[in-house]
Formats: C-alpha cells, sequence, structure tokens
C-alpha cells in the first residue's frame, strides 16, 4: 500500500510505502486509487488506542467511503470509523528514478537533534557533504550552528554510526522548517537516510521495518544572493 | 533555569524570522505606498509584514512539483485499450480521414500509383480498399464481363472471410484512393486484412513495416493463377 501527499504550498512530499509483509492480512483485488483527506484521516486514526489493531477496509460496490476498525483484543471491543472518500482525480507525482551524489545515513535522534538546534537560528538549513564530511549549517542573524559529521569509522555500534557515499560534493539549502515536520518520524526508526544531489530534492527515508518506508522529498530552496550571503 | 533558557531562544527566532521577513515586505510596501496613501504608513506596514511572513516562506522555497511531473493515472484495463483502437480504427475506416493524407502521382510504367504524405509506424492503418462488397458467385459473373473489354483494369479483390470468399469490386472510379495502390510482391510495404465494424466486414492495408512520407504505397494483389500471370506478368517480378 502506497500513500502519496504534499503540503499545501507544494513544497514538500510523502511518499509512504507499507508492503504486504508489515500487514496480518492483506487483501488486493486490483490496483485501485483512494482519495482521503489527511485531516478527516487523522481524525479516524486519533480514535484508536496504541495497542489497538487496525483495519483498513474498502469495497467497490459499497459507496465512497474507507471504513478503519480499531481492535482491542484485550477488551473484545471494536471501532469502526468510516471516512468519505475525496475524490483526487486520480492524480499524483511521479518520481523519477535518481542517481544521488551523496547518500548519508545517521540515527534518527542524531538528525532530529541538529535539524532542531539549527533551527533555533536559522530558517534554513545548509547541506555540505564532501568526502571529508557532512556539514549542517544554521546560520542567522544571531548567530550560527555548524555540525560536523566525519564519516565514523571507528565506531564499534552500527546504529550510531554515520555513514556517507559521496559520489561527487553537494552543497544545498532547504527550509529547516519542513525538516522539523520530517523529523516527527525519528519514531518510526532508528536510522535515517539522507540522499542528496544538487538543485534536486533530498530525500529523507526512515525505514519500516524492512517492510516499507516513509519518505519525504523536499525541494531546495531557492538561491537567490539574501540565501547565499 | 532549562525552561527559561528554552524560552529566550524561542524569543530569538520570533526576532530573527521577523528580521529577515522585513526587507523584502518593505521593498513591497514602499511600492504599494506610493501608489496609495502615505498617511496611513505604519498600520498597514504592521498588518501586511505579518501576514507577508507566512507567505514568503512559502514562495523561498522551490515547488515539489517543478521537479515530480503531476501524472494523471491513465491505466486502462487492456479490454479498455483494445476498445478504444477498436473505436480509432472504426472512425478511420468510416469517416476515410487518411484519404486527405496520401496522394495519387502518375507513373510512366504503371500509371496512377499512391504516395504517402505522411510517415507510417508499422502496422498502423493506412487506408481501405473501398468498392462494391460482394459474393464470391456474384463477383464471377461481373469479372467475366469485364474480361471482354480490354480498357477495364484489375480492381477486383478476391478474398476469404469466416471461411467464405468475398470480392470487392472497386472497378468503378471514385475518389477512394485504395483502388490505385499498385502490386509489389517483392516489397510490398502494405498488406491487406479484414476487419469487422458495426456488423459488416471491410478491407483494409495496414503497414507492414515503417513507411516514410512519399513512399509509394504498394501492396501483394495475391492473384497467382497462372492465367492472370500470363497475362501480367509484373505480378511476380515487381
Amino acid at each position: 500500500m502506497s500513500l502519496q501527499a504534499m503540503d499545501s504550498s507544494h513544497v514538500a512530499l510523502v511518499s509512504l510505502k507499507l508492503e504486504v509483509g508489515l500487514f496480518d492480512t492483506y487483501r488486493c483485488d486490483r490496483t485501485i486509487n483512494l482519495g482521503l483527506s489527511l485531516a478527516n484521516m487523522s481524525k479516524a486514526l486519533k480514535c484508536a488506542n496504541n495497542d489497538d489493531t487496525c483495519m483498513l477496509k474498502y469495497e467497490e460496490n459499497e459507496g465512497d467511503s474507507i471504513i478503519f476498525t480499531f481492535a482491542d483484543p484485550k477488551r473484545d471491543k471494536t471501532q469502526d470509523v468510516t471516512v468519505k472518500m475525496m475524490d483526487i482525480d486520480s492524480e499524483h507525482l511521479g518520481i523519477p528514478e535518481q542517481d544521488y551524489a551523496v547518500v548519508c545515513e545517521m540515527p534518527a535522534g542524531e538528525f532530529q537533534k541538529t535539524c532542531k538546534d539549527l533551527s533555533t537560528f536559522s530558517d534554513s538549513l545548509n547541506i555540505t557533504a564532501t568526502k571529508a564530511g557532512i556539514v549542517f549549517t544554521g546560520k542567522g542573524d544571531i548567530g550560527s550552528s555548524v555540525v560536523t559529521y566525519s564519516p565514523s569509522s571507528n565506531t564499534d555500534d552500527e546504529s550510531e554510526a554515520v555513514t556517507l557515499e559521496v559520489k561527487e560534493p553537494v552543497n544545498v539549502n532547504f527550509s529547516i522548517k519542513y525538516m522539523n515536520q520530517f523529523t516527527k518520524a525519528t519514531a518510526l526508526s532508528d536510522r535515517v537516510r539522507l540522499s542528496l544531489c544538487n538543485d534536486v530534492p533530498v530525500v529523507v527515508e526512515y525505514p519500516i521495518e524492512e517492510n516499507g518506508f516513509l519518505r519525504f522529498y523536499l525541494a531546495p530552496k531557492i538561491d537567490d544572493e539574501e540565501n547565499m550571503e | 533555569m532549562k525552561v527559561a533558557a528554552k524560552k529566550r531562544t524561542t524569543g530569538r527566532i520570533r526576532k530573527d524570522r521577523a528580521a529577515t521577513a522585513s526587507p523584502s515586505s518593505d521593498v513591497e510596501n514602499a511600492g504599494h505606498l506610493i501608489a496609495s496613501n502615505p498617511g496611513r504608513m505604519t498600520p498597514a506596514k504592521n498588518t501586511r509584514s505579518s501576514r507577508k511572513c507566512t507567505v514568503a516562506k512559502d514562495i523561498s522555497s522551490h515547488k515539489i512539483t517543478e521537479f515530480f511531473q503531476v501524472r494523471r493515472s491513465c491505466r486502462k484495463t487492456s479490454k479498455q485499450i483494445n476498445e478504444e483502437a477498436k473505436n480509432a480504427l472504426r472512425d478511420m475506416v468510416l469517416k476515410g480521414s487518411n484519404e486527405r493524407l496520401l496522394e495519387v502521382y502518375k507513373d510512366v510504367v504503371k500509371g496512377r500509383g499512391i504516395r504517402t504524405k505522411i510517415n507510417f509506424d508499422k502496422g498502423d492503418f493506412v487506408v481501405e480498399y473501398r468498392g462494391v462488397m460482394m459474393e464470391y458467385s456474384e463477383a464471377k459473373v461481373i469479372e467475366e464481363q469485364y474480361s471482354n473489354d480490354e480498357e477495364i483494369g484489375s480492381y477486383m479483390y478476391f478474398f476469404e472471410h469466416n471461411n467464405k470468399k468475398w470480392c470487392i469490386d472497386a472497378t468503378k472510379e471514385s475518389p477512394w484512393k485504395g483502388r490505385l495502390i499498385n502490386h509489389s510482391v517483392l516489397r510490398p510495404n502494405l498488406k491487406t486484412k479484414v476487419v469487422e465494424i458495426d456488423g459488416s466486414h471491410h478491407l483494409i492495408l495496414v503497414a507492414n513495416r515503417p513507411i516514410a512520407q512519399g513512399e509509394e504505397l504498394l501492396y501483394d494483389y495475391g492473384d497467382r493463377s497462372a492465367e492472370t500471370i500470363a497475362k501480367n506478368p509484373w505480378l511476380v517480378n515487381t
């Protein structure tokens, strides 16, 4: 099951993929596009408790809505939430295959902290990556914060390592506001992967148990003199 | 202490944001104010710059749609695709819309021939062989009559469809260009095909290889009886 959504200003794109392996039971007779308002969907999901199981159900001849069934097996309780669908015209963005110049993996929590720290100084996040390391810079009127990671080779714990693959150096700017939103997904995964290329949207990817991913695509900031200084 | 520190930083961000947002909004306000009312400068500026702040942030980044194309899903079932292809062919055959894409030319040896004014891909419908559709027995009688007249060329195309023999007689002069296409057994670029449209069948000519603009259209007449070959040796040597 795949989900795609954009923010209202069309700067960021969310792409969620949940592979069949993640589901207890999965049945889909043919490829189908379902349009839902994220706001309405989150209303439904808020009805769920942490340990509930969730079943999504859509049947073609049962009108234009999706049923979320939350079941609490301990209490033999189920809750059905029906959400009306939205006509989205079966529209989606084609994400082209991209060979990224830089791929960096690091602990998800580390990336979250870096973004948070930098956002206290700046609206924009500059990422510079070379073979020597990856540098996150937030520069504002009151000062700046610069976080540098040299690719770690001596870390014993693999999940703590920052790995960096650089084919070509990269220097890109992004709105940090969006990055901070993306890092809300930190709970999903221990690791985060950043894929970067000059003048191309960055991909911030959180793997989901080897059976899917949550990816955020963020368009770069417009390079004008003001941003460059 | 931690809380206090946090508060101070958030205070700073806000100031910082206002500072970065103001240069651009100043420029816009200046233009706006010159045009309208200088007396209301202060309140106008305040309301505008606060609104501008959110807008400015959104326009400072590229849009993701500049990088990723919006794709309207045009997935169709193969049944739908076949149906559409069939309808397109039906329209083309019935309207004769390809007729204007072909031109008649004169060849010293062969007489009239047909050239294409556009390129065709392999498998494309090119033109219909239009004439009077008749059953085999009826056609044989007519053919007999024609054979008495030396002036009449061969415009009768015999074919089999659903185990029944048919003939299209295009002897009568008409604007339909299918009847004027010359024969070639050695290098044809068209082949004949029978299609059912709305219950009746039509003989159409389809490109059997890519055809370039300006090429003469040719297909194999298929008549190989000894008698006709004797009369028309070009059936086997062109």
